[in-house]
């Protein structure tokens, strides 16, 4: 059965309507209010992932621009296992298994196929430019995968940088340039971003 | 503030139309808070669990609906509860019924050709008797036990209740020593149970639930004063079915029939009184009545002083909370037991094992008489020490519990036939479940009354229908199958046994159908080469069989067309060309009296029943029908 994949409103430059909600949820536990949403809130490259906290009390950051909901919805993709959305069950990818199989170089690309295939099918408005996984360096049990990628949107290339253990899987924010590979060091020295 | 009244869509029953609609009103009222409607979007997993919660309570809304109701509903408590709120009682196990031979021996009064059975020695033998399967004698390894459902009794004998007696054994004079008397009766397996249940303060619509779960029957409750308590269908039913024994005593009138009509029935007001009830834990439960007065019904008329603040006793206030069913507390639903301690018996068992094999049951275990030989002052010990019991049959009936679907089914039809006479179906259907001990009816037929309409003077042999009266038209068979008018006494036992399920508005009147016997005469012509005597014999007997009693129905009308259709089938039949119903009424010669002018009530070929309703009847089929082989 062919798959309806809903539109996004249009870019709006006025930030008067919110297109949806953000990943993680509640960060910074504050949200966008009527009063500050012109003066707290940036679009730009720079700023995704940073926290645009803004005063106020709130369950959910609200996105304004298709670009930035993207991000959110690539991040929400890799961060569901296949099976667990309920009447959705091919929806996610399925990373977390993937921490259990023999580690030889196979399996890389098998991760890659697993995320180029889902994001292909889930999220047509993310254009994967590259993956590299790599076994982690500070943690026995654990792989690195770095996605660059970019949006249908337009903009630069961005990256976002995921560490997969037997634990969990723990995604950076998303970051333009080499601020990417930053980002990377900190999870593995964290263990959690 | 403003408020919008939002258009929210109440028909959604599943995820998917749960989430199509949560996105349209999403749309559609929250245009600049929220936009973004594909799957990966973190905003719609809310949605779709929104979705999700709604197609799980729909679904359960459903479900509840369905086990509401009997023919959709699976699970087995509800399948329960609902069949027993229809009026069924769902069986754990069925027990298997068996017809016992009983075997007496009694001395001989008399010798040579005046020698007889004494029956001054015949035994009663009380109904409750229990026998077992012999474990030597080929029967199961584990005695299955029996129960007799009625009374043997060696004193009597009639068509319905027959008594074989055969010479047992002779002397070297060749004089009878010992007849051997030989009954039938029921008998049905299960183990009697006895158990005690003490009751203190009167609690009303109080219940025990007796510990076995494979309760076949309750046999009887009787309490520490020596009354019976009764179970019935409903705790509203007050009256139970009694039969007494037709006998002077009991009714001098009657008790003329007694060959036919051994028992009366009667109905009895029962106060104490029970049901039972099949628990989810295959448990059976007994619930009591809340009358705690033990005045009855009638005797109680409500005023003001006996409701609210009277009945001292109870303490009560009007501030109390009154039960709009029962406010006087009276016996209105049977009596609550108080201070008494109830003696239950029931029996369990039942399933396949106990469809035992044929001459297995030998054993009795426990018999209890009612006899009055004792008055002539004879020594019975021998003659009680003489009986015996076989089963000349297998054991049958015996199975496990019933089935989900067969219990749904089985209510299903138990709610149709219900325990009240509405039409003329149920009428006839009850007339003929009256049992036999109170007299058989052999063929029913009900037809509203009519009356001369003496208004009409033009045509006063008009009649008009009386709406609130019905005619139950009856006849019964005598000794040798054969029609004739039911007794009193059997008429008196139908119109009781009709009462408890008739409707109060109906009347009945219990008539007898008019007997019109026939003769048949007829011609026919064989196939080549047949024998004509086996032509006649093969015909004759085709005709015996349309013309059955068992076949036969009040004012249903003869095809002359169809006999001949009948005749023509046979094998060695080429045709019939005449075939005649004739009038037979000579009362010297058994017949019934009644003149029908056949051919006048023969139209098209077909003999019309009497406006009276009659049946017609070939009394005596080897003389009241005869052929003559014709040549062609």
């Amino acid at each position: 059965m062919a798959r309806q994949v809903y539109r996004y409103a249009p870019f709006v430059a006025t930030n008067e309507c919110a297109c949806g909600i953000k990943l993680p949820f509640n960060k910074g536990g504050t949200a966008v209010t009527e009063t500050n949403i012109n003066s707290g809130f940036s679009s730009g490259d720079s700023t995704y992932g940073a926290d645009s906290k803004i005063d106020g009390p709130g369950v959910f950051e609200q996105t304004y621009t298709t670009r930035e909901q993207s991000i959110s919805n690539f991040k929400n993709l890799l961060l569901t296992q296949r099976g667990e959305r309920f009447m959705q069950p091919e929806f996610g990818t399925n990373l977390q298994a993937f921490i259990f199989e023999q580690d030889v170089n196979a399996l890389y690309d098998r991760i890659t196929d697993e995320i180029n295939s889902s994001a292909e099918y889930w999220t047509p408005y993310i254009r994967i430019i590259s993956i590299d996984v790599t076994r982690s360096t500070t943690r026995e049990y654990g792989i690195n995968i770095r996605i660059v990628f970019t949006t249908q949107e337009g903009g630069g290339n961005l990256t976002i940088n995921v560490l997969a253990n037997e634990n969990d899987i723990i995604l950076s924010n998303v970051e333009g340039g080499d601020n990417a590979r930053y980002q990377l060091a900190a999870i593995n020295n964290r263990g959690r971003f | 503030m403003n408020v919008v009244n939002k258009d929210v869509k109440y028909l959604n029953k599943d995820f998917g139309q749960f989430r199509q609609n949560l996105i349209t009103f999403a749309k559609q009222y929250f245009p600049c808070t929220y936009n973004d409607f594909n799957e990966s979007s973190p905003g719609m997993m809310f949605i779709e669990m929104a979705s999700y919660v709604g197609d799980v309570l729909s679904f359960y809304t459903d479900q509840t609906f369905r086990e509401s109701m009997l023919t959709q509903a699976v699970e087995d408590a509800n399948v329960l509860s609902l069949s027993q709120m229809f009026g069924y009682k769902p069986k754990l196990s069925s027990p298997s019924i068996v017809d016992l031979d009983v075997y007496q021996l009694v001395p001989a009064i008399g010798t040579g050709i005046n020698a007889r059975p004494d029956m001054r020695y015949a035994l009663v033998i009380d109904e409750g008797m229990i026998v077992e399967t012999d474990t030597t004698s080929g029967g199961p390894a584990e005695p299955v036990k029996f129960r007799t459902l009625s009374k043997v009794d060696f004193t009597f004998s009639s068509s319905l209740d027959l008594m074989d007696v055969s010479v047992y054994e002779i002397d070297n004079t060749g004089d009878v020593q010992f007849y051997l008397l030989k009954k039938s009766v029921q008998a049905v397996s299960g183990q009697v149970i006895t158990k005690t249940f003490p009751f203190t303060t009167p609690k009303p619509y109080d219940k025990i639930a007796l510990p076995e779960t494979n309760v076949l029957d309750i046999i009887s409750i009787t309490d520490d004063d020596g009354y019976i308590w009764y179970q019935v269908d409903y705790l509203a039913q007050d009256t139970i079915f009694e039969d007494i024994i037709n006998i002077p005593y009991n009714d001098q009138e009657l008790a003329a029939y007694r060959s036919t009509t051994p028992y009366i029935l009667k109905l009895k007001t029962v106060p104490r009184r029970f049901v039972t009830r099949l628990r989810q834990d295959n448990r059976t439960e007994i619930q009591f009545g809340s009358g705690i007065s033990a005045y009855s019904d009638m005797e109680i008329i409500p005023n003001p002083k006996n409701v609210g603040l009277g009945l001292d006793y109870l303490k009560r206030t009007t501030l109390d909370n009154l039960d709009p069913t029962n406010f006087l507390y009276t016996s209105t639903y049977g009596l609550a037991p108080s201070n008494v301690t109830l003696t239950v018996q029931y029996s369990i068992g039942g399933g396949i094992k106990d469809n035992v094999g044929l001459n297995t049951i030998t054993k009795i275990t426990d018999i209890t008489y009612n006899t009055s030989a004792e008055i002539y002052g004879l020594d019975l010990t021998s003659t009680k020490a003489s009986v015996a019991i076989t089963n000349p049959a297998p054991a049958t009936g015996g199975k496990s519990k019933e089935s989900v679907d067969n219990i749904r089914q089985n209510a299903l039809a138990a709610f149709a036939a219900q325990n009240r006479a509405i039409t003329r179906e149920d009428y006839i259907a009850r007339t003929y479940a009256m049992p036999n001990r109170y007299g058989s009816i052999a063929k029913a037929y009900i037809i509203g009354d009519s009356q001369v309409d003496t208004s009409d003077v033009t045509y006063p042999r008009d009649t008009i229908s009386n709406p609130l009266a019905l005619n139950l038209y009856v006849l019964a068979y005598d000794g040798n199958k054969n029609l004739t008018v039911a007794n009193p006494a059997t008429k008196e036992n139908l119109r009781t046994y009709l009462s408890n399920y008739r409707m109060l508005t109906d009347a009945i009147n219990i008539k007898d159908a008019y007997i019109v016997n026939i003769g048949i005469e007829f011609e026919v012509i064989p196939v080549p080469n047949a024998n004509s005597n086996e032509v006649i014999l093969t015909c004759i007997n085709r005709l015996k069989e349309l013309f059955e009693p068992d076949r036969m129905q009040i004012n249903a009308g003869i095809s002359i067309s169809n006999i001949i259709s009948e005749l023509d089938v046979l094998y060695n039949v080429q045709s019939v060309p005449r075939l005649e119903i004739v009038n037979l009424f000579d009362m010297n010669k058994g017949y019934s009296g009644n003149v029908y002018d056949i051919q006048g009530a023969t139209k098209n070929n077909i003999v019309y029943p009497s406006l009276d309703p009659c049946i017609f009847e070939v009394k005596y089929p080897n003389v009241d029908i005869k052929g003559r082989v014709v040549k062609p």
